[in-house]
């Protein structure tokens, strides 16, 4: 059996990759990513659109990994990650970063519940979250998971994995878009 | 009143609060990474606008991008402008420009519109 570890790598290794980075986030690097994302985008000739719904799911996906980090040495064990993929009819966007065991359930009880509802209950859920949210101390809204369903016209997966710690999981993220838009 | 000016960034947008012309616009991209800290020369200038009576004041948008967190300084914004305007100091207007081919940005900018009492202008470019 694959260890969690050779799992993780096998997403970073993925044959359709257009993009991989793995290290330190911040807003510089995230910035960077963009400006890189956004010139592969073009090359593939991809809709404008496509482009613009690409670019809204990084920037959350992205700035989640640098708002929720550790700074701590623990989270160094298996470092974040953002993997672009470009398959025949849609583009995946993959983000990897250690999460506390802690915040496990409240993450995915997040996602589960933005994957349950339709295009109509998204854009409800998130008038409502917006007019009650407060900005966090760490500069979020909270809206980023619903944000990323509604852009994507997609359900979100995601993962958790064991790695060697005994505070923390790996959490991987997948929004896909597609290359024609259902609308 | 003071003019208000911020040049834009790769991740903020343009700010041109001219009490000259009567025109707030937003122009650019928004995804800092501290929005309280970027928007807050925003509401500030509209507390001394609220203070400040008797204009008619146009929100210029004009924003191809914003995150989430954006999102929400972009309500506080235009909540803050509806208490202006309801409370007879100034009248307001907003007039949000979009990227014709751009339905999301379409359905957030109607989204707003929804929530504000304000005359509300939408319009594809």
């Amino acid at each position: 059996m694959e260890s969690t570890l050779q799992q993780i790598h096998s997403i970073m290794n993925h044959q359709n990759a257009v993009l991989v980075y793995s290290g330190e986030f911040n807003q510089d690097t995230v910035k960077s990513m963009l400006t890189y994302a956004e010139g592969k985008l073009t090359a593939t000739g991809v809709d404008d659109l496509v482009k613009k719904k690409m670019f809204n799911v990084m920037v959350e996906m992205l700035q989640n990994i640098t708002k929720h980090q550790f700074t701590s040495e623990q989270q160094k064990i298996v470092e974040p990650c953002f993997v672009l993929i470009e398959n025949e009819a849609e583009f995946n966007v993959v983000t990897g970063n250690p999460i506390l065991k802690d915040k496990v359930n409240i993450v995915t009880e997040k996602i589960d519940k933005v994957n349950s509802l339709n295009p109509e209950e998204l854009k409800e859920y998130y008038k409502q979250a917006r007019l009650n949210s407060r900005i966090s101390d760490v500069g979020g809204a909270g809206l980023g998971f619903i944000d990323m369903a509604r852009k994507s016209e997609n359900k979100l997966d995601y993962g958790i994995f064991a790695i060697d710690s005994d505070e923390y999981n790996y959490f991987t993220l997948k929004a896909t878009i597609n290359k024609i838009p259902a609308n | 009143m003071e003019k208000l000016f911020i040049a834009k960034t790769d991740d903020t947008p343009e700010i041109d609060f001219c009490p000259d012309a009567k025109e707030m616009k937003i122009t650019g991209r928004s995804l800092p990474e501290d929005v309280t800290t970027f928007y807050a020369p925003v509401l500030d200038w509209l507390d001394v606008l609220e203070e400040t009576p008797g204009g008619h004041y146009k929100l210029i948008v004009n924003l191809e991008y914003f995150n989430t967190a954006s999102s929400k300084l972009i309500l506080d914004i235009l909540m803050r402008l509806e208490d202006i305007h309801t409370g007879g100091s100034n009248t307001i207007e907003i007039i949000w420009n979009y990227d014709k081919r751009d339905t999301d940005m379409e359905e957030a900018a109607e989204e707003y519109s929804e929530l504000v009492e304000v005359p509300f202008t939408i319009e594809g470019i």
